[in-house]
């Protein structure tokens, strides 16, 4: 059901009006207006005159006309202090990819058990790399996105469940960290259909250590994904199809079937570290995940940024890697026609590697507000796909402000 | 003559660089560094160095807080904005409280002895003890 934002915001003004003295509310809120165009079209790599929709990381994002729906964000929270450590926060949240439709994209009771731990139950964001909880969120942010590489688009990043935070102090470092349980449930689209989807029994642990300039980095959680839709009536009909053309027999079939399916243990783990020294700035993060002992290989990306600060101004070079390296060893077992037949399912699921390089400044012009302005081009190193036509690289610019109130 | 010229300029160098001081309760008599100070008004804390309760208090963006924020927690007002948006949208904690004045604080600093907050070298009462001078 598609709401307007501005009848949202009247009734949550109303709850705020007429709530009583008891609890106190508070409305916070950021957006993020930008704008983003590709300088040429995309390259046809292997000239066959076709180009693919498999781009690298400006998927669904933009393209040579000039857009403000992919990247601009509203948002806004409201959050009742009910007194005694015990409060509860909504965000109401709406992106332009989403034709601005409002999600609680937060939504939750929080407790505070001590000075150091506080437990958070409900929605909220999952904690999947070193800044996914607050990726949205463009002012914390020096660039005009985070490096997609490694926080590209994942549609399990709203989860329900517990989590508990903690705030400690070791001698001169602060240690922050979060024990999280969870479980999504949504869809994954293939070939434009929508296959349900569960992440069950998210576990997941981060932890930062950070002393005055220095600040360490890691985190990761695992869980039972379950994509037997997908296992079932996509994958399942065209490996025991190939299988009987090529004369596999049922029982290897069966087991090949088994192999390349994509549900399973899911391991998704991040580290890093950032420097921020005499207003120079360092961050690297580095990213590994997949699905273990499936059709799924592991992804594994990282990138470096370097920054400085020159009063109001702050000029930050990005360097991405993503590798999605092409590893047949879940069907190394096989033999002949299986083995081959193994082999293609796994490269019908790759993405192809690719190295991307940004140039953003920001401006902070208003105490509030943070303009930010950059060019990017990536490229794609490895075609590893075989199925998919692909672009050899892409070069474009964004324009934006991003809001905190 | 000279000694008289000597401490004139001095006594003005004084009131340009240091341009306030942060204020605690008369019974708070802890000492308390930059670093310790910084710590409770990053929210890193939430006790003075005797164990007490520390509540720290903001003052909306003026000459003073631009002057505190960069003198002693050594960072520029979007630095700070940006931190504690990090915290406030993920559910792990929110900016101290924010008064409009100088008197608003030595108000509630007199009355409490948990407050600790920053008053202009100007602001400064005999209600109020100063921990640190920036």
């Amino acid at each position: 059901m598609k709401k307007s934002l501005l009848q949202t915001g009247l009734i949550l003004a109303g709850v705020c009006l007429s709530t009583s003295a008891l609890a106190e509310i508070k409305l916070n809120g950021f957006a993020s207006i930008k704008a983003g165009i590709l300088f040429d079209d995309p390259h046809d790599l292997n000239g066959d005159g076709k180009i693919g929709t498999f781009e690298p990381i400006f998927s669904n994002l933009y393209d040579k006309d000039l857009s403000f729906k992919p990247e601009s964000v509203f948002a806004l929270q409201a959050s009742s202090d009910l007194g005694e450590g015990l409060s509860f926060t909504a965000q109401l949240y709406a992106e332009g990819r989403n034709d601005f439709d409002i999600e609680a994209r937060w939504a939750y009771l929080s407790y505070d058990l001590s000075d150091e731990w506080r437990v958070n139950v409900g929605r909220m964001v999952l904690p999947m790399f070193y800044k996914s909880e607050f990726e949205k969120v463009g002012y914390t942010v020096n660039g005009n996105r985070l490096p997609r590489s490694v926080y590209g688009d994942f549609n399990f990043s709203v989860v329900e469940g517990i989590r508990l935070n903690n705030s400690t102090e070791l001698g001169d470092w602060t240690v922050n960290s979060s024990f999280g349980y969870y479980a999504w449930n949504g869809t994954f689209k293939a070939e434009g259909v929508d296959y349900k989807t569960t992440f069950d029994n998210i576990i997941s642990l981060s932890t930062e250590f950070s002393y005055d300039w220095l600040t360490l980095f890691a985190g990761g959680f695992i869980s039972e994904i379950d994509f037997s839709e997908f296992d079932e009536t996509f994958l399942s009909p065209r490996v025991l199809g190939a299988a009987q053309l090529y004369g596999v027999s049922p029982s290897v079939a069966a087991e090949l079937k088994d192999a390349v399916k994509l549900s399973g243990d899911g391991q998704y783990y991040y580290l890093g570290f950032g420097i921020d020294y005499n207003d120079w700035l360092i961050t690297a993060e580095y990213a590994d995940y997949g699905v273990k002992d499936s059709g799924d290989t592991f992804n594994e990306s990282y990138y470096v940024m370097l920054g400085k600060r020159i009063n109001e101004f702050t000029v930050i070079y990005t360097y991405e890697n993503y590798k999605d390296p092409r590893d047949h060893s879940q069907v190394e077992e096989f033999t002949g026609a299986a083995n081959a037949i193994g082999k293609s399912i796994i490269d019908v699921l790759l993405t192809n590697n690719y190295i991307s390089q940004t140039l953003s400044l920001r401006y902070d012009f208003h105490s509030n507000a943070a303009f930010k302005i950059d060019v990017f081009n990536s490229k794609v190193t490895d075609i590893n796909t075989t199925f998919a036509n692909n672009s050899g690289s892409q070069a474009g610019m964004s324009i934006g402000v991003d809001l905190v109130f | 003559m000279k000694k008289i010229i000597t401490l004139t300029l001095l006594s003005l160098f004084c009131t340009s660089v240091l341009a306030g001081a942060v204020v605690v309760h008369p019974s708070n008599v802890a000492t308390m560094d930059k670093k310790t100070i910084s710590k409770i008004f990053l929210g890193k804390t939430k006790k003075f160095p005797n164990g007490e309760e520390a509540i720290p208090l903001n003052i909306d963006p003026n000459d003073t807080s631009a002057d505190f924020t960069k003198e002693v927690l050594g960072k520029s007002e979007s630095q700070m904005k940006a931190y504690w948006s990090k915290l406030l949208f993920t559910g792990k904690g929110q900016a101290p409280k924010s008064v409009s004045s100088d008197a608003e604080v030595i108000e509630l600093v007199s009355k409490n002895p948990s407050t600790i907050g920053y008053v202009s070298d100007a602001g400064v009462t005999d209600g109020v003890r100063v921990a640190l001078k920036f």
